[in-house]
């Protein structure tokens, strides 16, 4: 094994024949000055900030958008959906009797529509005794 | 799986006057010191010195690694550029070559992942002086009648036997049985222990074989 690796390494040396071109690092190291006073050794601003070398921000800020965008199609999505159930739940108003404000009263209803009522098992909330309730408003006037 | 395969015993290994001993990058170790202080202070002739003092090898080291001309240029450029730009991070810990070697070294990795299958070769030509070598005549046949002809053919042969191997297995390859860099050497460029350099490298080794057990014979 080793004697085939002995073939195999006078093999490999003949890479270190590889030359590069005549004259090649005459002016490598003009170029990369002249590249460096040109500016382009700058550091960026995220480097700047102290994030990593090889963070790159166009790819967080495109990946940042397409989660943003994301989130609003949801939340958009919901409130349109939501828009024409009746409100379910508890609400909170301001406090009967109170001066300028029109007093209103709870009225839960029985015989809500159907849809407003959770098709879901509670079994988990009931451990808090949560509940939700369908309700209805009417004002005084 | 490489890990697990046991490492051969260090092999001789002939030194050439392109190779770079440690003890030559040992002895100027000040001098790349005070250099880098010298550049850190906005001194670019400083700089200047360090990119002519180390382009050939860090150039060398990416070519081999890409088997493509043009590749190694950007890169090699960009290696020193970014070199200069993180200088004033270098805090002596390692030797300048040693650190430069490493930003060389991931950035040509990360060049390689990008450019995943992508194998374009390029080849530098082949020195005069190779035809000449014992070793070099020993490898082609002797019934060829051009031995240019035979030897760049090998060349190609190699080249392509070597991007068949990943990324981290050609570095090792690369580092020590092209350039002559030591285990504990490529360890620390490549932030590894040197059983773990030892195991890549055998693995490697036994890849290369089979690929061009053709031209082993």
């Amino acid at each position: 094994m080793e004697e085939n690796f002995d073939r195999l390494q006078k093999l490999l040396a003949l890479k270190r024949y590889e030359q590069a071109p005549p004259g090649y690092f005459t002016n490598f190291s003009s170029k990369v000055i002249a590249r460096i006073e040109g500016g382009a050794a700058e550091l960026s601003w995220w480097q700047k900030l102290g994030l990593p070398v090889d963070f790159k921000p166009a790819l967080m800020c495109g990946l940042g958008i397409v989660v943003c965008g994301l989130l609003s199609v949801g939340v958009l999505t919901s409130a349109f959906e939501g828009a024409d159930q009746p409100l379910v739940g508890l609400v909170m108003g301001p406090p009967l009797n109170s001066p300028g404000v029109a007093p209103f009263n709870v009225i839960v209803s029985e015989d809500s529509p159907a849809s407003t009522q959770p098709v879901f098992s509670a079994s988990r909330f009931d451990q808090f005794g949560m509940r939700a309730t369908p309700a209805s408003f009417q004002f005084n006037k | 799986m490489s890990q697990a395969l046991k490492a051969p015993p260090e092999p001789e290994v002939v030194i050439t006057p392109e190779r770079a001993p440690d003890a030559a990058a040992g002895s100027t170790a000040a001098d790349d010191l005070d250099l880098v202080r010298r550049a850190k202070n906005a001194d670019i002739a400083a700089y200047d010195d360090l990119v002519r003092k180390y382009q050939e090898r860090i150039y060398a080291t990416i070519y081999h690694m890409t088997s493509n001309h043009e590749d190694a240029n950007d890169l090699a450029q960009e290696t020193f550029i970014k070199a200069y730009s993180a200088l004033k991070s270098f805090k002596g810990d390692s030797s300048f070559y040693t650190w430069v070697y490493r930003i060389a070294v991931n950035k040509t990795i990360n060049f390689l992942k990008q450019r995943r299958n992508k194998n374009h070769m390029s080849l530098n030509d082949l020195d005069f002086s190779a035809e000449n070598d014992p070793d070099m005549v020993a490898l082609v046949s002797d019934k060829t009648p051009r031995r240019d002809i035979a030897l760049s053919e090998l060349q190609e042969k190699l080249n392509a036997a070597m991007l068949k191997l990943s990324a981290v297995h050609r570095l090792v390859v690369t580092l020590h049985d092209v350039q002559g860099l030591s285990h504990e050497e490529i360890g620390r460029i490549m932030d590894c222990n040197v059983g773990t350099v030892r195991s890549r490298l055998f693995y490697a080794r036994q890849q290369l074989q089979a690929y061009l057990s053709d031209y082993l014979k």
